[in-house]
């Protein structure tokens, strides 16, 4: 019974020229017209070609046997990294022109960076974090990339072979900008944020089903609240996902965008659909209205987008952290960008989890609501 | 076929909106194999009383015995046995006829071959066969009633439910829907059939309960209840005996 709801609806769905619209046409047309808006912005973040970084180590600093390897690595990703064993590294740094300067201690590092040079502080943090993470691991394969200054995937178990045992380093993880230019940015986020708008993609039949009260050969035939459920989760789910797909596609094809690790990124726009659809399916079980419902589903979305990093970059958005954290976008878009640019993201399993949380706790709000609203009939 | 033996029994069925009483009490009895006419103003509860039976309502206070059985206590087993016809085509407009006929018949669990077969049938039965692959959203009024029809037979219901199937179509349609309805008693279904066109009711129906008030106030044949009102039953229509029972006041609900 399922398999012949779920395709008949699907068919619905992709039929409509709406949904068409509103997930092929409006991702790309949007992410066009930000890129435009603020590539000059993220330009001026870029990172650079080259440059130099002052370091100091102290005397049996866990890291110095490591010392020559690390150069080496950076110096072939345009990191030149120069030694100084004495002075005030604030006066150095101001002396000697330098964007970044670290001073590896015993068994920490401490990293001073140039205000007007944020974008190679970062570049650096994230690569001594990578390093250290890697060291911590024990492992001897990769490094991983030095985002923006070079590719990823180098071996550089050379580096490590010395200090192998330094797991008690001290590390914090730093926080990382990824170098992504306005492109890639908003042709990635305009996917995730139109996945959260995916109710639009059933609104023309449930519109329907409801003026022609078609609800009642449902409720007559006593199919039950979860089959009635999934029969239209599902659908929505599929019809976005294909929608989204297609505005991805163009997005590759036409303007050159780069998604990193597609399969990740596809899962964590995957969950967010179905977290999306089960939520405003619970605004839509509860309203019974379908105007209401996407007039508070999209300024809940569009408030989640605005401090996500959908319209403004999260990167360099003013808006408060715990905002941001508030915003189940957020975690999505930065698992996004950080895949399209790293190949990897501490974000991407936060991002699925909490989609899966929503995803679960509507689905179950769901059914409830339907069970309550059969008794009651 | 047994006349007496009893399909459908509502007993002192009743529902209350707040505490407007909607339908009061009321005891009817179906008979296995006849066509039962339903008629009443506008506002007597009949579409109510429907949708108790059919299980689209819960009623505040009695039970709907069908087959022999509590239709609640035993939804899921006796709901295939239900046909219900709405008055405004139940369809969708975004899928082909077949496709439509597909999604509410494998509502009863009927899938595969025998779904297929069930389409044929079913569309064939309706005389939309040769536009099986059209869009129903591209149909006329009288095309769209006789799909709603197909959607509601292609699991083989004991008991159909049309809820005035009539209204608003050319009498051409009127007629294939009406021989249609004979048609399925013929062939061993039960029908309880509402309508405000009375030759229609009296046409088809062998039995005919009139509601208001959200109680029945006469049942019997169409002769039956022509004696209430005048001994030569050649003198009166079914209309005034209608207008007679229920009362010439406008209804306005």
């Amino acid at each position: 019974m399922i398999f012949y709801l779920i395709k008949n609806y699907l068919k619905m769905m992709l039929r409509s020229s709406s949904n068409i619209l509103m997930y092929i046409l409006a991702p790309t047309i949007v992410a066009a017209v930000l890129t435009s808006a603020f590539t000059t912005l993220m330009d001026s973040y870029k990172a650079p070609e080259t440059f130099e970084v002052g370091y100091r180590v102290s005397e049996g600093s866990v890291f110095s046997n490591g010392m020559n390897a690390l150069k080496e690595t950076l110096n072939d990703k345009g990191v030149i990294m120069t030694e100084y064993t004495e002075g005030d590294p604030e006066e150095i740094m101001g002396r000697m022109e330098l964007s970044v300067f670290v001073e590896f201690k015993d068994n920490e590092y401490l990293l001073y960076k140039n205000r007007d040079a944020r974008v190679e502080g970062q570049i650096l943090e994230y690569a001594l974090g990578e390093w250290c993470s890697y060291m911590m691991s024990g492992g001897a394969e990769t490094v991983g990339s030095v985002q923006g200054v070079g590719k990823s995937g180098e071996k550089t178990a050379e580096m490590f072979a010395a200090i192998t045992e330094a797991s008690e380093i001290k590390v914090e993880h730093p926080f990382f900008v990824p170098a992504i230019d306005s492109t890639d940015y908003y042709g990635i986020i305009e996917i995730a944020y139109f996945a959260w708008c995916s109710i639009i993609c059933g609104a023309m039949v449930f519109t329907a089903e409801k003026k022609y009260r078609i609800g009642r050969r449902f409720a007559m035939s006593g199919v039950s609240e979860f089959k009635l459920y999934i029969s239209r989760l599902v659908p929505i789910v599929m019809s976005v996902a294909i929608g989204l797909l297609l505005s991805a596609v163009i997005g590759i094809v036409f303007f050159d965008v780069h998604w990193g690790n597609a399969l990740l990124s596809a899962l964590v726009v995957l969950m967010s659909i179905f977290a999306a659809t089960s939520f405003e399916l619970v605004i839509y079980n509860a309203t019974s209205s379908m105007v209401a419902t996407v007039v508070i589903s999209f300024a809940i979305v569009w408030f989640m987008g605005f401090f996500g990093g959908s319209f403004e970059t999260y990167m360099f958005s003013s808006a408060p952290q715990v905002l941001k954290d508030f915003s189940p976008i957020y975690y999505e878009n930065r698992a996004l960008v950080e895949l399209s640019c790293m190949g990897k993201s501490d974000y991407t399993i936060k991002s699925i989890l909490i989609s899966g949380a929503i995803g679960i706790v509507g689905s179950a709000l769901n059914i409830g609501i339907l069970k309550l609203r059969k008794e009651r009939s | 076929m047994d006349n007496n033996e009893i399909i459908l029994r509502t007993k002192d069925l009743t529902k209350k909106y707040g505490s407007h009483v909607v339908v009061d009490n009321l005891g009817i009895e179906i008979r296995k194999g006849e066509i039962f006419g339903l008629l009443g103003p506008n506002g007597a509860g009949k579409s109510t009383t429907m949708n108790m039976i059919c299980n689209i309502v819960n009623p505040t206070l009695g039970s709907v015995e069908f087959m022999g059985k509590d239709f609640r206590k035993n939804k899921k087993e006796l709901c295939r046995h239900l046909g219900f016809i709405p008055q405004d085509p139940a369809i969708h407009g975004n899928l082909k006829a077949w496709e439509n006929v597909e999604l509410f018949t494998s509502l009863y669990g009927i899938k595969g071959r025998e779904l297929r077969d069930r389409i044929d049938e079913s569309l064939e039965y309706v005389g939309l066969s040769e536009k099986r692959n059209d869009y129903a959203k591209t149909f006329s009024g009288g095309m769209k009633r006789r799909l709603n029809i197909a959607c509601a037979i292609g699991h083989h219901p004991d008991l159909l439910i049309f809820d005035e199937p009539t209204v608003g179509i050319d009498p051409q349609s009127r007629n294939f829907i009406l021989e249609k309805i004979k048609q399925s008693n013929r062939n061993g279904a039960t029908v309880i059939y509402t309508s405000h066109y009375m030759e229609e009711v009296e046409a088809i129906c062998d039995r005919i309960a009139i509601m208001d008030n959200g109680k029945i106030i006469a049942i019997g044949t169409s002769d039956e209840l022509k004696k209430l009102v005048v001994d030569d039953i050649s003198k009166v229509t079914l209309e005034e005996v209608f207008l007679t029972i229920t009362g010439k006041k406008l209804r306005d609900y």
